[in-house]
């Protein structure tokens, strides 16, 4: 687990993109991922993010080897900053609905932003609370081109 | 690089101090831990070598996760990892929802 309080730039990043990541390696997903774990990024989670995670990677309809699929959890894991977000007003839970998760530890994080596979349903870039980016997008924003 | 079991360990503790290369713990037949030495002004970095160490290991883990991967393509035609991007989106949606994550 890192330490609190470093400059790295700090991010949330839902299971899809981290799939793409794992899978693609030529895709801005990927890029991302490298960045992580060259710890030019720190990556936030909670507990609910990290079982999604696992839920992901370790499906067998997805079919990646389990043991590796397994060791790398483990190892993106340690490299995390884990985080146990406050809860968002009800109203908020009602508007963000699917989101309001992301909204909430993303929010409790200190609004750090969020990267999504596709920017097209998250209600949040309307609410304008906390930045959402594509990895692609993320990577222009942060001066690397995908 | 030394290999010694933690039998040898228990038996002569200096095992590990008195030969300044890496050496590799083992328990029942499987490594275990990785010992090396340090300087005494690496005291200072102690916190960004371990950090190091586990940004390498989590890229050999990724690494070894695609391999795998690859050769569950190569060797396994029926094998159901998606090819691209929107067939694994679909399938991460379709576990979300199954669990109760996604509605």
């Amino acid at each position: 687990m890192v330490e609190h309080g470093s400059s790295n730039p700090r991010i949330i990043m839902t299971p899809k993109v981290l799939l793409s990541g794992v899978l693609f390696p030529s895709t801005p997903a990927a890029k991302l991922l490298n960045l992580i774990l060259e710890g030019v990024n720190i990556h936030v989670v909670d507990s609910i993010l990290n079982e999604e995670y696992e839920l992901i990677l370790l499906h067998p309809s997805l079919g990646l080897p389990h043991g590796r699929s397994r060791d790398f959890l483990n190892k993106l894991a340690s490299l995390a900053e884990f985080v146990v977000p406050v809860p968002l007003p009800f109203r908020m839970k009602e508007y963000y609905g699917v989101d309001y998760h992301l909204h909430s530890l993303s929010f409790s994080a200190g609004c750090i932003p969020v990267i999504k596979p596709a920017l097209h349903y998250f209600l949040g870039e309307q609410g304008g609370m906390i930045p959402v980016y594509t990895p692609e997008g993320f990577l222009k924003y942060e001066g690397y081109f995908a | 690089m030394k290999i010694v079991t933690s039998r040898d360990i228990k038996n002569n503790p200096n095992i590990l101090l008195d030969d300044p290369s890496e050496t590799i713990i083992t328990s029942r037949g499987r490594p275990k831990a990785i010992c090396f030495p340090i300087e005494e002004h690496e005291l200072n970095f102690l916190e960004d070598l371990i950090q190091t160490i586990r940004h390498s290991r989590a890229k050999v883990a990724l690494e070894r996760l695609r391999t795998g991967t690859m050769i569950l393509r190569a060797n396994d035609k029926g094998n159901p990892i998606p090819e691209d991007e929107v067939s694994a989106s679909r399938l991460s949606d379709k576990i979300l929802r199954e669990q109760g994550r996604l509605f």
